[in-house]
C-alpha cells in the first residue's frame, strides 16, 4: 500500500475529526451534564451508532479474524454476548435512565454512591474501573501506532502514529465533550462498517470466488474448523456460555457503554436499542469468520495468527479500499478510546472531586474546564501505564478488562433490583470477588470444573457474598430505598 | 407482572442461554445457503429467537413499573423539580 496514499486519507479523515470536534465546542454549554452526556439527548440512531463503535474496537478488525484463524467457526460462539449484553441494556440500562433523570446521576459509580448511602461502594467501584480502563487505553493507542507505522512502511513512525491519534482524539474530546464523542463515532460507524463488509466480500472473491469457496476450502482443509469445540477442542458448551456472561454482561458494565445509558433522550429509545442492537452487531461478528476462514485457507501456517488480516490487508486488498479499511482501524480505535478516556474522566471528576473536595463551591463551568484538563491526564496516565508499568499488572488489567467489570455488575443488579441489598455486602462482594479473580489468574487456585471461565467463578462468589453479607447487616433506610425504587413500583 | 408469567420467562431465557451455549457440538453439516455451516446456522436461530425474546420483554411487560407510562413520569419529576426549587 502506497504511503503517500495512506497519508493523504489519513489528512482528510482528521479534518473531518477536527471539524466535528469544533462544532461540538460551538453546540457545547458549560455544564457537567452537557460535558458527558451531551444534555440527555441522543436519538436511537445516534446512540446505536456510538453504542455500537464503542464497543467494537480494534480487537474486531485484528483479533478476530486470528481468533477465527485459530478456533475455526466455533470462536461464533462468542458472538452471543451480544445478546446477554443487550438485555443488560433494558433490564439495567432502562432503570439506570430513569433514576438519572430522577436524579442526575451521571455515571454508575454515583448512582452506587447514592443507592447505598455509602462513598466507600462508589470509591471502590470507581478504582476498579480505572483499573480495568487505563491499561486499555494506552493498549488501542499504542496499537494504533503500530498499525499507521506497519501500513506505511515505517514512513509513519510509531511515535509519530502515537502521537497523532493522542492529539485527534484529545482535540475533539476536550473542544466538545460527549456531543463530539458520539457524532464522530456516527461517522466512524459508517467508515467501520463499509471497511468490515468490503474487506469480507474482497477478501473471499481473491481467495476463494466467493463467501461459499471460503467455507468449502476451510471443510476441505480440516473440517474440525467447521464445528464446535473447534480444533483445539476449547469452546465446549459450558465455555461458550461463561465467556458470553464475562464479555456480554462484563461488557455492559463498562463505564463509557453504561454511562451511554444516562445519555438518551427517552427510555423508548433504550428499549428500541436493547432490541436493535443484537441486529446490527452481527455486521461486526459475521465478517470476521469469512476474513478469519480465508486467511487459513491463504496462509494455513501462520504462527502469528493476529497478523492474518493485515497480511491480506497488504497482499490482497486493492490499495485504495486498502485505505479505507486502515481508516476503519483508526475509527475503531478512536471511538473506543475517546469513549474510553471521556468516561473515566466523568467518574475522576463526579465521584473522586466533586464528592470529597469541592462539593459546595464547584461551579458548572469550572467543573467542564478541569475535566478538559482531567481529560489530558486520563490520556498521559493510560499511556505512561502501559509503557512503564509493571508488566504482570498490565498483563492482567488487559487480560481480565471484561471479568474485572463483570464483579461490579452484581452490585449494579442489587442496586436496581433488590431492595435488602446492603453497602456492606456491596463491598465485600466487590472485593472478594476481585481478589479471587486475580488469585485465579496467578494460578494460585485452580477449580475443580473445567471449562468455566475464572471470571464466572469469582462472580458466583460474588453473589453468595453480596447475598449473605446483605442479609447479615443493616437494612439501607426506607428513605433511601423509596428514592429508587417508587419509580418502578406500579 | 404476575410470578407466573415472571417464571415462564425465566425459562425460556435458560432455554435461549442453553441454546447459545452452542450445544450442537461436532456438527459441521449441511452448510446452509452454501455460506452457513450448520452451527452458525443453528446459533443464527437461536440469535433471532431471543432478539424475539428481548422484543417481548421490552414491548409485551411492563418490567420498570410506572416509569414504563413515560410522559407522566417525567411530568412527575418536573414537578417535583419544581418544588424543590
Amino acid at each position: 500500500m502506497s504511503p503517500t496514499l495512506v497519508i493523504v486519507g489519513v489528512a482528510v479523515y482528521t479534518v473531518l475529526m477536527f471539524a466535528i470536534g469544533f462544532w461540538g465546542f460551538r453546540k457545547s454549554r458549560p455544564s457537567m451534564e452537557d460535558f458527558f452526556l451531551g444534555g440527555r439527548t441522543l436519538g436511537l440512531f445516534v446512540v446505536l451508532c456510538t453504542v455500537w463503535s464503542t464497543l467494537f474496537s480494534a480487537y474486531s478488525y485484528i483479533g478476530l479474524p486470528g481468533a477465527y484463524y485459530r478456533n475455526g467457526i466455533s470462536f461464533f460462539g462468542i458472538a452471543g454476548n451480544i445478546l446477554l449484553n443487550s438485555l443488560c441494556m433494558y433490564l439495567l440500562g432502562s432503570r439506570m435512565w430513569v433514576l438519572g433523570k430522577k436524579h442526575g446521576f451521571i455515571n454508575m459509580t454515583d448512582l452506587f454512591a447514592e443507592r447505598y448511602g455509602s462513598n466507600l461502594v462508589c470509591v471502590i467501584a470507581m478504582i476498579i474501573s480505572i483499573g480495568s480502563l487505563l491499561p486499555y487505553i494506552g493498549l488501542q493507542v499504542k496499537g494504533a501506532g503500530l498499525t499507521l507505522q506497519g501500513v506505511t512502511n515505517n514512513v509513519i513512525s510509531f511515535n509519530t502514529g502515537l502521537l497523532y491519534i493522542t492529539i485527534v482524539v484529545l482535540f475533539y474530546v476536550i473542544m466538545g465533550g460527549f456531543r463530539s464523542v458520539v457524532w464522530t463515532d456516527v461517522v466512524q460507524s459508517v467508515i467501520m462498517l463499509v471497511g468490515m463488509l468490503g474487506a469480507m466480500f474482497l477478501i473471499a472473491d481473491k481467495v476463494a470466488g466467493g463467501l461459499g469457496g471460503v467455507i468449502q476450502k476451510a471443510a476441505a482443509m480440516d473440517p474440525k474448523l467447521l464445528s464446535f469445540p473447534g480444533p483445539a477442542g476449547i469452546w465446549t458448551p459450558s465455555m461458550v456460555l461463561t465467556t458470553c456472561m464475562v464479555v456480554g454482561m462484563g461488557g455492559f458494565a463498562w463505564p463509557q457503554i453504561s454511562q451511554r445509558m444516562y445519555a438518551t433522550k427517552s427510555l423508548k429509545t433504550i428499549k428500541m436499542l436493547a432490541f436493535i442492537f443484537p441486529l446490527a452487531a452481527l455486521f461486526v461478528n459475521l465478517p470476521p469468520i469469512f476474513i478469519g476462514l480465508a486467511g487459513k485457507v491463504q496462509y494455513p501456517a501462520l504462527k502469528n495468527a493476529d497478523l492474518v488480516f493485515p497480511m491480506m490487508l497488504n497482499e490482497l486488498v486493492p490499495p485504495f479500499f486498502g485505505i479505507i479499511i486502515v481508516l476503519a482501524i483508526l475509527a475503531a480505535i478512536m471511538s473506543t478510546v475517546s469513549g474510553q478516556i471521556l468516561s473515566l474522566t466523568s467518574i475522576i471528576v463526579r465521584d473522586l472531586y466533586v464528592r470529597f473536595f469541592d462539593p459546595e463551591s464547584a461551579t458548572q463551568a469550572k467543573i467542564t474546564n478541569l475535566s478538559r484538563f482531567v481529560l489530558l491526564i486520563v490520556v498521559a496516565g493510560a499511556l505512561a501505564f502501559v509503557f512503564w508499568g509493571p508488566s504482570t499488572l498490565v498483563g492482567l488489567l488487559i487480560d481480565a478488562s471484561g471479568p474485572i467489570m463483570l464483579q461490579v455488575i452484581i452490585v449494579l443488579i442489587g442496586a436496581l433490583y433488590w431492595r435488602r441489598a446492603t453497602k456492606a455486602g456491596a463491598i465485600i462482594s466487590m472485593i472478594g470477588s476481585e481478589t479471587f479473580l486475580v488469585l485465579l489468574w496467578l494460578k494460585v487456585f485452580k477449580m475443580p470444573i473445567a471449562g468455566i471461565h475464572n471470571g464466572v467463578w469469582a462472580m458466583i462468589l460474588g453473589v453468595v457474598l453480596f447475598i449473605v453479607v446483605s442479609l447479615m447487616t443493616k437494612p439501607v433506610d426506607e428513605k433511601t430505598l423509596d428514592k429508587f425504587f417508587s419509580a418502578f413500583k406500579e | 407482572m404476575t410470578t407466573g408469567k415472571k417464571v415462564f420467562l425465566v425459562i425460556i431465557f435458560l432455554v435461549l442461554a442453553y441454546g447459545i451455549s452452542a450445544p450442537f457440538q461436532k456438527v459441521s453439516e449441511p452448510i446452509y445457503w452454501g455460506i452457513f455451516p450448520a452451527p452458525i446456522f443453528y446459533l443464527l436461530i437461536v440469535h433471532v429467537l431471543f432478539v424475539a425474546f428481548i422484543g417481548y420483554m421490552v414491548f409485551g411487560t411492563r418490567m420498570h413499573g410506572r416509569a414504563e407510562d413515560e410522559e407522566s413520569f417525567l411530568a412527575e419529576i418536573r414537578r417535583e423539580k419544581g418544588v424543590e426549587k
